[in-house]
């Protein structure tokens, strides 16, 4: 009876075991290699969102297709959390790999440590495609931690119908900042007279967002020779008296010449900004950024726009660029990184060695502008529109160097809110923030 | 006496408008056509709900709520229920730290939740189900506890010490005995426990961080910036959300205050 | 129970007593562990982590009462501090009158009675960051139905949330339409314990509405005053989800209360040295009111 049982358990084992054999040794052969990839597309966040999903949906696949040993998982976070989501989980010790993050948040990252550096990887490019990514100096410093996927510039968007309607020349824009009050103020319109401006000459947006120092404070500090952060004291210096300029500049905007919504400090950026023009709210809107190019021909404001055709032209919007100074307008895009905890690194970066191409990135659509400079020869990308965005981008800057970029954001948009809403004395408001901002975070 | 009973109607009337106005705003909403400015639509319409249900994302978000709030029930429960039983039917060294368990509940969480949250890390459960179930679970024990507490102190020993002289273990009695006379008590504190965990923003936002075990609140919260402000979603979902806590509640509500009562009523 | 079950062990032994201790707390160790090991440790380790010097890599180094001094130097902070005192006072301000009324309207005599309290309870059920996008979509400048009301009122467009008072109005509403139904639920526990005879012989002294509720009810209703007020303080100053969602702390930094500051700090900037050391500064915060209400509760016994 005894010697049965045993048998049957030895049967048994040796069953289980060449079972689980036969299971695992074709797996070891060819067991594919998973990385993540995290991004921060919504389908329900709208048609822009919608977009670029279509567009991973139809490039991993492809990746897939060339490299049959790795397949790729989504994972997905806010476009506004995604990196410090990735340092928040570093300290946890959860890994990721591909990682889409932003530029202004390079030096946190680098402090941090969560970001692999890519050097040794991008050196093994040949120097053309090298010099074909980094042409603008806006990489300068995002480069060993992460490589860029488009141009993300601004310019001031506004419609030609309404221009031509109160008889101005829509192919003449204003050149500085003296000329786009005049416009906008001729532009502000009542048009039911009810007492109420239902077209805004100038539409400008100051909520509680990083959109509001790199698009509507940055530009002017920078136009009137200021700095927001100064790198050699490592201090916050954005109450000097080009920051007193430029946030005068935005009060009489909204409080003087009243050509920009009060309302613009609520809500969040899509919605005062693109929603708002497509709505019909502006004659003109600065900080329009190239990710909204998409939408403007969805409305039909232009045609053979994108996807971007040689016969392209803007229609009822069109755009010129801000007019600051040259080289004052905030440039970026997002970029793809290497979380230090990856286990597959090598297979991560081919990934990102195979967007990075004339071919994937052509139809990107939240590129805005093609990272890579030989795109920018493309016959479809010659039309006045495009141009005008190239002149934007050429005129790039980047935000400072800084590990707490982020409150640095917080600090500027808490006190221009202050100062536009309250009215408070721009001076000592200014020098109030900047006072809190520098015995907090100075030196770093 | 019918001037005074018309005030009490007006008053009625008054209060109800102010506490359901938001909801009716809510539900107005999810069913608007979009950018509707009038008070009551022009026309009803489901997509937004529509809207919800094509994303998977929704159906999942829901899950993951359930998921966290049955698991925190079924922790807590069974370890209240031990605890209350210990203050309320045994005498101990000790026994007088049992009315810290009131201080607890009324210490700001939110000011543990910096180191909690460096916890969860080293235990290696940081963005897991289980963090939140722990964190849920542990914040609610204590009220959980207490008003268990006061439940077995009301419901006559007599009956148990029946069973004892019956020859049932303690174990025994509390199990056979006890247990469905506190039903109305774990019936309380299975929808207070459900309904401060499936509401809980907070701990989930500190302690989670990827899609996968996203609970509503914090789902719901991070539409805010991605829709771009699709406020008549944005309702439909929030509309979506209330439908548990609510129908608990109102299936369950004599009992749920009578819960909350007897926690304060020693 | 207690006599009978000690004349048993008398009888058995020491053997036997031991056992009898070791039964509940063996009930209760389970509880106990996970509350010493994830309420209170946490809580020490809060205090520790608020004299470090917290670095992103997770390096940390003592420097005393730096944090401390740094955020009681800003006017920020002390702003947060002061507008979470503002934001407890507004909703308990506001709360308690309609809980009030309320109370007395559902512990009356009507028919539907229970109809109402059903209602009446809803907003105290409602998932807070639901409330906060409903109440946030009510006041939105272009749609929002308190706007239009607003407008038709004063005849002037407002943008709530662009404008400081009424923002905090804003947060303060919408805590308001959160908490006055929790009070209710008290106070009506309490009127319900109030003997009827005390009406009537207050009705025979002729006693006005106003005299039989400031002589009769609120007295006999103080202590659950105390107590309800004490669990809606805590939960309005730790309260940042529905502040954040509603208006962020903003314009500028006009709603930012403490907990919103707590949040921004540790879970947003990931500092969390900063985000340690406000956490204590909310308990020191809890600790005073609770003093605040004892004292009144104190008060309330000598009546």
């Amino acid at each position: 009876m005894e010697k049965i049982f045993k048998k049957r358990v030895i049967i048994t084992v040796l069953a289980v075991g060449l079972i689980m054999w036969m299971g695992l040794v074709p797996s070891l052969a060819q067991k594919p290699v998973t990385i993540k990839f995290a991004h921060f597309y919504d389908p329900a966040a709208g048609a822009g969102h919608v977009m670029n999903i279509e567009w991973l949906e139809k490039t991993i696949p492809a990746f897939e297709k060339e490299n049959p040993g790795i397949k790729v998982e989504f994972e997905w976070t806010k476009w506004d959390e995604i990196d410090i989501r990735s340092i928040r989980d570093y300290a946890a010790g959860i890994p990721h790999d591909v990682m889409m993050s932003s530029p202004q948040l390079m030096p946190k990252h680098f402090i941090a440590g969560d970001y692999l550096d890519l050097t040794s990887y991008a050196a093994k490019w040949p120097k053309a495609r090298a010099e074909d990514i980094n042409w603008t100096p806006v990489w300068g410093k995002v480069f060993p931690l992460g490589i860029p996927l488009g141009i993300h510039t601004r310019t001031t968007v506004y419609r030609r119908d309404l221009f031509e309607k109160y008889g101005l020349d829509p192919g003449r824009t204003p050149e500085d900042l003296e000329s786009l009050v005049k416009y906008a103020q001729f532009l502000t319109r009542d048009t039911n007279a009810d007492g109420k401006t239902d077209t805004w000459g100038l539409g400008m947006y100051f909520g509680a967002s990083r959109a509001t120092i790199e698009l509507y404070f940055a530009p002017y500090i920078w136009n009137f020779d200021g700095k927001l952060w100064d790198p050699e004291t490592k201090r916050a210096s954005f109450a000097s008296e080009a920051g007193v300029k430029a946030t005068r500049f935005v009060y009489d905007l909204v409080n003087t010449y009243k050509v920009t919504p009060e309302w613009a400090t609520v809500g969040t950026y899509d919605e005062v900004g693109l929603i708002n023009f497509l709505n019909g709210t502006y004659a003109m809107f600065t900080g329009f950024g190239s990710y909204w190019i998409g939408p403007l021909e969805e409305k039909g404001w232009v045609t053979g726009i994108f996807p971007p055709k040689s016969w392209g032209k803007a229609t009822v919007a069109d755009v010129f660029v801000a007019a600051t100074k040259p080289h004052a307008q905030f440039t970026n895009a997002w970029a793809l990184s290497i979380n230090t905890l990856s286990e597959h690194p090598d297979e991560s970066f081919k990934l990102i060695d195979f967007i990075v191409t004339p071919e994937r990135l052509i139809d990107y659509p939240d590129a805005g502008l093609p990272t890579l400079l030989s795109l920018w020869d493309k016959p479809e990308l010659q039309t006045d529109f495009y141009q005008e965005w190239l002149k934007a981008a050429a005129h790039g800057k980047s935000m400072p160097y800084t590990a707490h970029y982020g409150e640095l954001a917080d600090t500027v948009a808490a006190c221009l809110q202050e100062i536009l809403i309250k009215k408070a004395p721009i001076e000592a408001t200014l020098k109030r923030f900047e006072d809190e901002y520098n015995a907090k975070y100075a030196g770093e | 006496m019918k001037a005074k009973d018309t005030i009490s109607w007006i008053g009625f009337l008054l209060i109800s408008v102010f506490v359901l106005f938001p909801l009716f705003w809510g539900i107005r909403t999810s069913f608007s056509p979009r950018y509707e400015t009038s008070l009551i639509p022009s026309r009803l319409t489901l997509e937004h709900y529509q809207s919800l249900f094509v994303r998977p994302a929704f159906l999942l978000y829901f899950k993951n709520s359930l998921t966290v709030t049955l698991g925190a029930v079924a922790l807590t429960l069974p370890l209240a229920l031990l605890g209350a039983y210990a203050l309320a039917r045994f005498n101990f060294p000790g026994k007088q730290f049992g009315i810290l368990l009131l201080v607890f509940p009324l210490l700001p969480l939110i000011a543990i939740l910096v180191p909690l949250v460096s916890y969860m890390y080293k235990l290696g459960v940081y963005d897991s189900f289980m963090a939140l179930i722990l964190v849920n679970s542990v914040f609610n024990i204590p009220f959980a506890l207490w008003m268990l507490r006061n439940f077995i102190l009301n419901t006559p020993v007599e009956i148990e010490e029946a069973a004892l002289l019956d020859g049932c273990s303690k174990i025994g009695a509390l199990c056979r005995i006890a247990l469905p006379l506190m039903l109305p008590g774990m019936i309380a504190v299975i929808v207070f426990v459900f309904i401060t965990t499936w509401n809980n923003y907070l701990y989930a936002a500190a302690l989670t961080s990827s899609m996968s075990v996203r609970v509503l609140p914090q789902a719901l919260l991070s539409f805010i910036g991605t829709w771009g402000m699709y406020w008549e979603g944005l309702c439909a979902a929030g509309m979506l959300t209330l439908i548990p806590p609510l129908v608990l509640f109102l299936f369950f509500q004599k009992w749920f205050i009578a819960g909350l009562f007897a926690q304060w009523s020693r | 129970m207690e006599r009978s079950r000690k004349q048993e062990s008398s009888r058995k032994g020491g053997l036997y007593i031991l056992w009898e201790y070791k039964l509940p707390y063996l009930f209760l160790l389970p509880s106990v562990i996970l509350l010493i090991f994830f309420l209170a440790a946490p809580l020490v380790s809060g205090i520790y982590m608020s004299f470090q010097k917290i670095s992103l890599r997770g390096i940390s180094e003592f420097v005393g009462f730096r944090n401390y001094r740094l955020l009681l130097g800003e006017g920020r902070f002390r702003n947060n501090l002061l507008f979470s005192v503002l934001y407890v006072a507004g909703n308990v301000g506001l709360s308690v009158p309609l809980a009030y009324a309320a109370a007395l309207l559902i512990t009356g005599k009507l028919r539907g009675i229970q109809f109402f309290r059903a209602i009446f309870l809803i907003p105290f059920i409602v998932t807070p960051v639901v409330s906060a996008i409903l109440f946030r979509s009510m006041v939105n400048p272009s749609f929002g139905p308190i706007t239009a009301l607003l407008e038709m009122i004063t005849g002037k467009h407002y943008i709530i949330l662009a404008d400081s008072t009424l923002a905090m109005l804003t947060i303060i509403g919408h805590s308001f339409w959160r908490s006055f139904s929790f009070i209710m639920l008290f106070l009506a526990a309490g009127i319900a314990t109030i003997p009827t005879e005390l009406y009537e012989a207050g009705k025979v002294d002729g006693a006005g509405a106003w005299a039989r509720f400031s002589h009769i009810t609120f007295p006999l209703t103080k202590i659950h005053l105390t107590i309800v007020l004490l669990i809606i303080t805590m939960w309005t100053l730790q309260d940042a989800e529905t502040v954040y969602a509603l208006t962020q702390g903003g314009p500028g930094y006009s709603t930012e209360v403490t907990a919103v500051r707590l949040f921004k700090d540790a879970f947003i900037n990931f500092n969390l040295s900063y985000g340690a050391t406000i956490g204590v500064f909310l308990l020191m915060m809890s600790a005073v009111f609770m003093i605040f209400y004892f004292k009144l509760m104190g008060g309330a016994e000598h009546y």
